[in-house]
């Protein structure tokens, strides 16, 4: 199982600037719904923090592997060794799958938090549909990237709800988050073919989590 | 909930049910499921004493009134309410 982009040389080590800064957003927001879950005690909060911190992790892993890549590239130009390269793809093929599996978990327990049930089947129902699909299918990247686009459709349409419900422009902000979080998977997904979907799937996923950063900064200032 | 907690705080922190019940308006059947779920959080303690039941506040009932504006409107951004 690899990832495979063709990415414009000048957008090299900018990408993984960005999956850090991806990273680190989720984290705060991971963080900071812990420390409400602490708080109140409120069972949604607990699940949105497990599901950032997931989503984190697997930003810092995606982070990771493409400086290990750019390394062992620029480390094949000066010295070419077969063991390396085979060691690079193993950590490569590992580490790919570690980051689809935390982003789906991010996913899929975002997607859970929204129907506001509490079932443990359910959950896991989710969680096993989502995995097995992926690690069945022929082609797992694309039904990666098809199933995450699916449960941010479903996040969307939570937001989306309450903000009609509400009238609260925050819901609608988050809205557009996670729409742009779809669209990026589903642009990610021709990066194979145009160098040009490496780089629009980047910047969509910027304006995702900058919205999400600026919701989380209005939500701690107006304590 | 909250409503409650300010009511149990503003009583020095200990409270009878019929005071509870005539100052949040509640039904109560209503106030009894919000106490039990005040219990599970371990916001407020129940206490049995000679003249009835009562319950107090706990710190993190406390913590939780302090903060209360940071917790609703995060729910309420995040869409959690």
């Amino acid at each position: 199982m690899a990832l495979i982009h063709l990415v414009p040389n000048w957008f090299l080590r900018f990408d993984i600037g960005l999956e850090i800064l991806f990273a680190i957003v989720t984290f705060v927001v991971a963080y900071y719904s812990y420390k409400i879950y602490k708080l109140s005690d409120q069972e949604e909060s607990r699940i949105l923090s497990i599901a950032f911190l997931s989503i984190s992790i697997s930003y810092l892993i995606k982070a990771v592997v493409n400086l290990l890549i750019i390394s062992g590239v620029d480390d094949k130009i000066s010295n070419v060794s077969f063991s390396n390269i085979q060691t690079l793809q193993n950590v490569g093929i590992f580490a790919n799958g570690a980051y689809i599996i935390l982003f789906t978990i991010g996913l899929v327990l975002l997607a859970y938090m929204t129907f506001k049930i509490r079932s443990l089947r359910a959950l896991s129902l989710l969680l096993a549909t989502n995995v097995f699909v992926m690690f069945l299918s022929q082609n797992k990247i694309l039904s990666f990237y098809l199933l995450s686009s699916l449960l941010t459709i479903y996040i969307s349409a939570h937001y989306y709800l309450e903000y009609i419900k509400k009238n609260n422009y925050k819901n609608l902000a988050l809205f557009f988050a996670f729409i742009f979080l779809f669209f990026s998977g589903i642009i990610f997904i021709f990066s194979k073919i145009y160098y040009i979907s490496y780089v629009i799937g980047h910047l969509l996923e910027l304006a995702s989590y900058l919205i999400i950063l600026l919701i989380l900064i209005s939500a701690i200032r107006k304590k | 909930m909250h409503d409650i907690l300010q009511v149990v705080k503003n009583k020095n922190g200990k409270i009878k049910p019929t005071h509870i019940l005539y100052k949040s308006n509640l039904s109560h059947q209503m106030m009894e499921e919000y106490m039990k779920e005040l219990i599970e959080k371990k916001f407020i303690v129940e206490n049995s004493e000679k003249t009835g039941r009562t319950y107090s506040i706990t710190q993190k009932g406390i913590n939780f009134l302090d903060k209360y504006g940071l917790i609703k409107e995060f729910t309420s951004s995040f869409g959690l309410d």
